[in-house]
């Protein structure tokens, strides 16, 4: 994951919480994410970035106890020496 | 909504932090942070012709909520009559210029009306902008509510 984010990436959490890149990988390490799975993604091109905009349904425990989240999410992705580095991501859970 | 702030406020926006890996210019930072500024006004008056040259055809929104909206679609919501902001407090911004992309992340906070009913938020926002024959236009815009 270390090489998909930008070093200068930010992450907006689901519950607004905003995360630098060593946070997120951090944060990963310590979560106990069970299943992710995105649908209807749309991606648009300007130039060497792509906004990405998709429903992601995540699925795991906290705190003992387990949890299933429904939101919808923007990435931005950019072409950067010879790859592809997100450099934000933002999560908004769906009401309802 | 979209965040909204008082004039004076302005006088308080400034970039905070170069990101790493992102290459600083101050010029175009303060152009988008004017930008912003322009884009909460025109939301604030329900100027939907204002925010017209400010966002790209192609500009996503995706509403504290989940909504996903498309140009045409936000543009109508924010002439909606049936939300009233009535104070609206904007902490400073963070802009990140990667050539003719930038990024902006901030915090709002919103009272108003809609549809009669109060509401209160403080949100977390995204807005990712791209510049085109010399002009920078919105993309992408997302809000999430911070939990208290």
């Amino acid at each position: 994951m270390d090489r998909l984010l930008d070093s200068a990436f930010i992450y907006v959490d689901f519950d607004g919480r905003l995360m630098t890149k060593a946070e997120v990988l951090a944060n990963v390490e310590l979560a106990s994410v069970q299943q992710v799975v995105t649908e209807a993604m749309t991606a648009s091109l300007h130039g060497n970035t792509v906004v990405v905009t998709g429903i992601f349904r995540m699925k795991g425990m906290e705190g003992g106890k387990p949890y299933l989240r429904r939101g919808r999410f923007i990435d931005v992705w950019m072409y950067k020496n010879g790859s592809w580095v997100a450099i934000s991501s933002q999560g908004t859970l769906i009401a309802r | 909504m979209k965040k909204l702030f008082s004039v004076l406020l302005l006088l308080l926006i400034v970039p905070r932090t170069h990101a790493q890996g992102a290459v600083p210019t101050q010029a175009d930072e303060s152009r988008i942070l004017t930008l912003e500024l322009a884009w909460n006004q025109a939301v604030q008056g329900k100027d939907a012709k204002a925010l017209e040259i400010l966002i790209a055809p192609e500009m996503v929104y995706v509403e504290y909520d989940g909504t996903l909206m498309n140009r045409s679609e936000y543009l109508a919501s924010v002439a909606a009559r049936s939300v009233h902001a009535e104070q609206i407090l904007c902490e400073p911004m963070t802009v990140r210029v990667y050539g003719p992309i930038a990024v902006v992340n901030g915090v709002y906070r919103e009272t108003g009306a809609k549809s009669g009913k109060p509401y209160s938020h403080r949100e977390r926002f995204t807005d990712t902008w791209v510049r085109r024959e010399g002009r920078w236009l919105c993309v992408a815009s997302q809000s999430t509510l911070i939990a208290r």
